[in-house]
């Protein structure tokens, strides 16, 4: 149906460099991130493509954020089917409204903040509470730890931890540490000042820090 | 971790590979062939498609305006030229107050049938 090549190769290409854009008053310069698609098309022309409707150069944009988006979902929702369904939402969403881009802006966090606007307000219609309380395996294995390995341990305590967090907070670590976004574009992402970003990926690395302390070294 | 201080502003390397592996997806290529159909069912409008769409419905609202615009300003019309006094009868124009002189009133009155001699 669509002659997407990139699709053979998920493995995406992404270089990171530096531009200057203008971002809101009061927040730090922003950093562009200038994304290549499998292809080895720029983000920028893909996005040009795109808006005038072609559903190629959508594809390829949703290759490139597809993982990225997913994992903030999830982030939100905790459940991988209820994140896989907001993340699909976004992209849709992206599609439709696309025409009101300013492509002036950085592509990313505008698309993240579909998504992310997509995950919470399923959360919150669906009144999800995966991520605050730990599932029923898990605390069927608390009983016998002995039977545990570290990785389902460490696993359980970052379940735990994450969810003694705010959503924000979740977001905010995940973007800024998992997926390398600046504070600027989590800022924008969210819709709130650098200073609060930072604040959020504080406190959130904080307490992933003490719950992960005995598991320093192992990684996952 | 990598990084103990948590005000560090650089990235916890450490810290980021366990929640990638914590929120980790499969199988991103049919997630996105996923999106692509349902894209593909799916139409986008352009800002033209909207505003021809809109056309028929703004062509018709302009030409009821502009009826009713010209309806308007007939009736204004009408209504000015109706209200204006009849300056040639001398009756009419003393009703208005206005200051009449002698030459006036006789030419109206020579100019009324039967007071000129030409029914003879």
């Amino acid at each position: 149906m669509f002659n997407v090549p990139w699709l053979r190769s998920v493995k995406m290409d992404v270089t990171t460099m530096a531009l200057s854009t203008p971002v809101q008053a009061g927040h730090e310069p922003a950093t562009r991130v200038v994304s290549r698609s499998a292809a080895g098309r720029p983000e920028s022309a893909l996005v040009l493509a795109a808006k005038g409707g072609d559903q190629d150069a959508f594809g390829e944009l949703v290759g490139l954020y597809a993982g990225q988006a997913r994992r903030v979902a999830r982030s939100v929702l905790g459940n991988g089917f209820d994140a896989d369904d907001a993340a699909q939402d976004a992209f849709l969403l992206a599609w439709r409204n696309l025409a009101s881009f300013d492509d002036r802006r950085p592509f990313r966090p505008w698309l993240m903040r579909i998504v992310v606007n997509a995950a919470t307000d399923l959360y919150r219609r669906r009144k999800v509470r995966q991520v605050g309380t730990l599932p029923e395996s898990v605390a069927s294995r608390e009983a016998g730890p002995e039977r545990q390995t570290d990785r389902s341990i460490l696993r359980d305590r970052l379940t735990t931890a994450l969810a003694g967090l705010s959503e924000r907070q979740r977001i905010a670590v995940t973007m800024f540490d998992a997926e390398g976004y600046s504070h600027a574009e989590i800022a924008e992402t969210l819709e709130v000042p650098v200073g609060t970003v930072r604040s959020l990926v504080f406190h959130a690395r904080r307490a992933l820090r003490i719950a992960l302390a005995p598991f320093e070294g192992d990684l996952p | 971790m990598t990084a103990s201080n948590d005000f560090d502003a650089g990235r916890d390397h450490d810290l980021g590979t366990r929640l990638r592996a914590h929120f980790e997806t499969t199988d991103d290529a049919a997630f996105t062939a996923r999106i692509l159909s349902r894209i593909g069912g799916e139409t986008r409008e352009s800002s033209w498609d909207v505003l021809a769409r809109w056309a028929p419905l703004g062509v018709a609202a302009a030409a009821i305006l502009a009826l009713a615009a010209g309806l308007g300003l007939g009736m204004a019309w009408n209504a000015s030229t109706a209200s204006a006094p009849d300056t040639a009868d001398p009756v009419v124009w003393l009703s208005t107050g206005q200051p009449v002189t002698s030459e006036f009133v006789l030419t109206a009155a020579l100019t009324e049938p039967g007071m000129s001699g030409e029914q003879r």
